[in-house]
């Protein structure tokens, strides 16, 4: 049949099509309705019991006469050497906790990644090596080392204790005078005050399906299938063991070559990532950990899928979301 | 009842009398309420062993799926051998026997984090094995590559040295006849989580 004889009957609209289209209409309709409510499906409602993940708890109680003194001391640049530096200098508090400073490579300084304060207190070690056990201690191995605070205990308590306003808090605080135990541990009770419950992931592990989409919903199914689950569980996700990292191929700078887990809470707000700080961007991180420690060339889409459930790690500070950190001024920069 | 009889009785009560006297005494005595605390002691490390030794077969057995239940497990040990150093010596006793429950403790807690480390190992090789052997059409193609992810899953049931030697007689097949071009990567990728598998 000749193609013009054909156009006519395939364009004309006859009374009974008219009437079929207009029969369709709420067929249609239904199914655009369908279409809208599959994209907007809520993830399925976790079985809480069995998660790899627990939601952060609220802070725990303690002494607020304690944590207000360690508040103030985590932002005294007097616990430096040169008064240069606080804690909050590498470790903001306002932003991500963290800095986003890359480590630097001259011998002597800093050369791995600064990890965020925030939700530190919930990791079984502390530092990237997991040496040590306690904040307490952790805040005395900052203060001490020369390329960081370049101070001491007894050096910092010298000044504070020169000063009447911070005396009379600490024994307000403490009962007795200022004294180095008192010192490391107000910081420490201010540290673990510094969580970051709420996040929408936390939100959907108490049962609000509607916290994360679909989407974020089967990236964590893939974060689990795929294994990275097996090192990043807990409440911290992460920050409960160690690992040898660069299991299949090489992953960063090969020193150390174990590493305390780190935390991916607020991963996706805490660039650079890795000890070295080597990766610029979560996708970068995510598909090098994928081939280095998994063995496994993730695609596109599976690394969005994992990026999209990462960002709902991200929790709330202070009632705010926990924000990217910006660069740091050169005199706040360790050395 | 004779005289004698009498007296015996009288003793006999008199023994009793002394018995529960001396127990009276001896429950009241100062020393109980820190036997009692040391018992406690004893109890909360008993209790924190016990879960930590329930906490590592369950991870391994895929009904714990993180770590923290391990951890606070080993806190809490490590917390009642601190307490009863501490109770050693505010009674004046010899700490030595807590020296070497602590050094015993440190051993355990490092076969713990040993074992934390392999078994996610274990799970990622595991889980990659499992990824497999559900992808659509792989074992179709690749009948070896499928009697090898057999013998891993086989594996997992059955540690035997037969289970292990299956495994390595696919291996050797894989080397002597590899699998179709397209799937080579992939074949590469189940050999080197297999390898690691046979280390952890």
């Amino acid at each position: 049949m000749p193609a013009s004889n054909r156009s006519p009957r395939l364009t004309a609209i006859t009374p009974g099509a008219s009437r079929s289209i207009v029969r369709l209409i709420p067929v249609l309709l239904t199914l655009c309705a369908a279409g809208w409510s599959i994209a907007q499906t809520p993830a399925p409602q976790p079985r809480a019991d069995q998660e790899p993940i627990t939601p952060i708890p609220a802070p725990p109680v303690q002494d607020q006469r304690q944590v207000a003194l360690g508040d103030r001391l985590f932002h005294d640049p007097r616990l430096s050497h040169d008064n240069t530096r606080s804690c909050n200098s590498c470790h903001d508090t306002s932003t991500n906790g963290a800095s986003a400073n890359p480590p630097d490579s001259t011998p002597g300084a800093v050369e791995l990644n600064i990890p965020t304060v925030f939700n530190a207190a919930l990791s079984f070690r502390l530092n990237w090596e997991g040496d040590l056990r306690t904040l307490e201690g952790q805040i005395e191995q900052s203060l001490g080392k020369p390329q960081i605070m370049g101070s001491s205990v007894e050096e910092a308590l010298h000044k504070l204790q020169a000063d009447p306003d911070v005396a009379c808090q600490f024994r307000e605080a403490f009962g007795r005078e200022a004294d180095g135990a008192g010192l490391l541990g107000a910081i420490a009770a201010y540290e673990r005050t510094l969580l970051t419950p709420g996040s929408r992931f936390d939100r959907w592990l108490e049962g609000d399906v509607n916290a994360i989409t679909a989407e974020e919903f089967a990236g964590y199914q893939l974060f689990k299938s795929l294994g990275c689950v097996s090192c990043h569980q807990g409440v911290n996700v992460g920050g409960n063991m160690y690992q040898r990292h660069g299991i299949f191929h090489p992953l960063a700078s090969p020193k150390p070559e174990i590493l305390r887990v780190p935390s991916l809470r607020n991963v996706a707000v805490t660039a650079l990532y890795f000890h070295d700080g080597s990766a610029a961007t979560l996708s970068k991180a995510v598909q090098e950990m994928g081939y280095a420690q998994l063995d496994r060339k993730l695609t596109d889409d599976q690394t969005k899928a994992i990026v999209a459930f990462l960002n709902t790690l991200t929790g709330p500070y202070l009632g705010k979301p926990v924000t990217p950190a910006g660069q740091l001024r050169q005199s706040d920069a360790p050395k | 009842m004779r005289p004698s009889e009498i007296a015996a009785g009288v003793g006999v009560v008199g023994l009793l009398l002394a018995l529960l006297t001396w127990l009276l005494v001896r429950g009241i005595v100062t020393d109980a309420a820190a036997y009692s605390t040391t018992l406690r002691i004893f109890d909360d490390f008993a209790l924190a062993e016990a879960s930590l030794h329930r906490d590592v077969l369950e991870a391994r057995a895929g009904l714990l799926t993180d770590y923290d239940p391990l951890v606070r497990s080993s806190e809490h040990i490590a917390a009642a051998v601190s307490q009863l150093r501490a109770q050693a010596a505010s009674e004046g006793l010899d700490t030595g026997p807590v020296d070497r429950l602590a050094a015993a403790i440190k051993i355990e807690e490092k076969l713990t984090e040993r074992f934390k480390t392999d078994n996610a190992l274990l799970r990622n090789s595991l889980s990659y094995v499992g990824h497999l052997s559900t992808s659509l059409g792989f074992n179709d193609r690749n009948f070896r590559l499928g009697a090898l992810e057999t013998a891993i899953l086989q594996l997992t049931l059955d540690s035997s040295a037969r289970s292990q030697e299956a495994v390595e007689e696919r291996l050797l097949e894989l080397a002597v006849q590899p699998p179709v071009e397209a799937d080579q990567g992939t074949a590469q990728a189940l050999i080197s989580h297999v390898r690691l598998l046979s280390l952890v």
